[in-house]
């Protein structure tokens, strides 16, 4: 396995674990979390809150797990603005007097 | 509020599975074409025993999360128009407050049966019409092995120099504000209709803003983020939201969103438009046969109960098959895609192209 392949591994497993821990964290006590967090008015933010950081934490993950699969986006048919054409350098030789004796 | 909480569904390994199942087949879907997933997982829910609202907004809750991965993933492949979907987004949400308004005076007039009827009817004849004239451009298309033209009508209106005019960079075209905003208008009033604005958005960005399907479908991914969140803080103040449905949904949508915003760069620009009119003409043939149970609630028509029945179920299932059915094009597309990708000899398509003609 090539060290790129196995950062991407670690990556995958970090996060597949923070995942698991949050998912574990809400349904240990699936039924109490929903009734408390659909109490309404400002507890509204609870629920807003939690898929935000759901959808950092298992989206980083599942992005990583297609990426291990090799899965990934066509590099060549991604749109990049066209880069402008640097303008080459030229060889402009200092003028030299030469003597015609 | 309470009570509402209290009547929370009980949840088994079988209903976590389906939600899972239909989580991702919908975030592959909304991740390609920008929309879709929504009109399964509701009735899905409900068939769970989960009541109407509860699932509209548990829906809509993991609907703006998933939007957002998507919107961010497409925005890195070049593809999202953020002025576009901004525009759109306000306009869409005045939308959806006036297409609000209409359902509820239509609830006032001819009850819960009447309601139902009326977002049957909208959506069969808004699918019909916008899918129909979709699945025919995509087909054209397909058939002349042509790459995306901007339409006629799009052509035209960003000719007209009404102030203020406003230049959309990577839609890469100029067009007024004023055509741009009922586009975003009729978006909100589908989406407040039907719950799948996207179904409009998408074609409206394409045929009359001058989009590509490419740009319309990744820009859509923003207006529904704007939209979910919105719409969500609204559902969530009433107490409406099932906090463990959109937790279990958004599990299976965040990983088919990203892998149905991959596939956008391996497949051809058309292939968009395949996608969204076959998936809207199979909901359209849907939501047909789920009016006659309205119908005879309303007298308009006398029918068996057990027809009713055999009728609602065979609604849902074509539902699922709708959804099924943009998958595996998307996934079979995916898949020559990157057999196509993978060989030396091969001609360069996708995001590219489908940006540069427009």
């Amino acid at each position: 396995m090539s060290k790129k392949r196995n950062r991407q591994a670690g990556k995958t497993l970090l996060f597949g674990l923070l995942s698991i821990t949050l998912y574990a964290a809400v349904f240990s006590h699936g039924t109490a979390v929903a009734q408390f967090f659909a109490r309404g008015a400002w507890y509204a933010i609870l629920p807003i809150l939690t898929v935000f950081l759901f959808s950092f934490v298992h989206g980083a993950f599942a992005s990583h797990v297609w990426t291990l699969l090799g899965i990934e986006a066509r590099k060549t048919a991604q749109h990049r603005p066209e880069k402008r054409k640097a303008p080459s350098k030229r060889k402009r030789p200092r003028p030299r007097l030469q003597l015609r004796a | 509020m309470h009570d509402i909480a209290a009547n929370f569904i009980h949840l088994n390994w079988l209903s976590v599975l389906f939600l899972f199942l239909v989580g991702f087949v919908g975030g592959l879907v909304s991740g390609f074409i920008g929309s879709g997933g929504a009109f399964v997982l509701t009735p899905g829910m409900m068939s769970l025993g989960v009541p109407g609202n509860v699932a509209v907004a548990s829906n809509m809750c993991h609907k703006f999360p998933k939007a957002l991965v998507g919107a961010y993933k497409r925005f890195k492949y070049g593809q999202v128009d953020l002025k576009l979907g901004l525009i759109m987004a306000v306009s869409a949400t005045v939308g959806v407050q006036v297409g609000i308004q209409i359902q509820h005076w239509i609830l006032a007039q001819w009850g819960p049966a009447g309601s139902n009827l009326y977002v049957s009817l909208a959506f069969v004849v808004v699918l019909v019409v916008i899918g129909g004239y979709v699945f025919y451009d995509a087909w054209k298309l397909a058939k002349t092995g042509a790459s995306e033209k901007v339409s006629d009508l799009a052509k035209r209106l960003q000719k007209i120099n009404l102030r203020p005019m406003i230049h959309f960079k990577t839609a890469n075209l100029r067009i007024s504000l004023w055509f741009t905003v009922p586009v975003g208008f009729a978006t909100g009033m589908l989406a407040a209709t039907i719950a799948v604005g996207g179904f409009i958005g998408v074609p409206g960005m394409i045929y009359v803003v001058g989009a590509s399907g490419l740009v319309s479908s990744a820009t859509e991914l923003v207006v529904a983020f704007v939209m979910g969140l919105g719409g969500t803080a609204n559902w969530a103040w009433h107490g409406m939201v099932d906090i463990r449905l959109t937790l279990i949904i958004l599990a299976g949508s965040l990983f088919g969103v990203q892998l149905g915003a991959i596939g956008t760069t391996y497949v051809k620009d058309y292939m968009i438009k395949i996608v969204m009119g076959s998936i809207m003409l199979i909901v359209a043939v849907s939501r047909g046969l789920a009016m006659p149970k309205y119908m005879t609630q309303l007298n308009l028509l006398i029918m068996k109960e057990d027809m009713v029945a055999l009728l609602t179920k065979a609604s849902f299932v074509l539902m699922c098959v709708a959804l099924s059915t943009g998958a595996v094009i998307i996934l079979g597309a995916m898949w020559k895609g990157r057999r196509a990708a993978a060989s030396p000899a091969v001609e360069e398509v996708g995001t590219a192209s489908g940006v540069a003609t427009h």
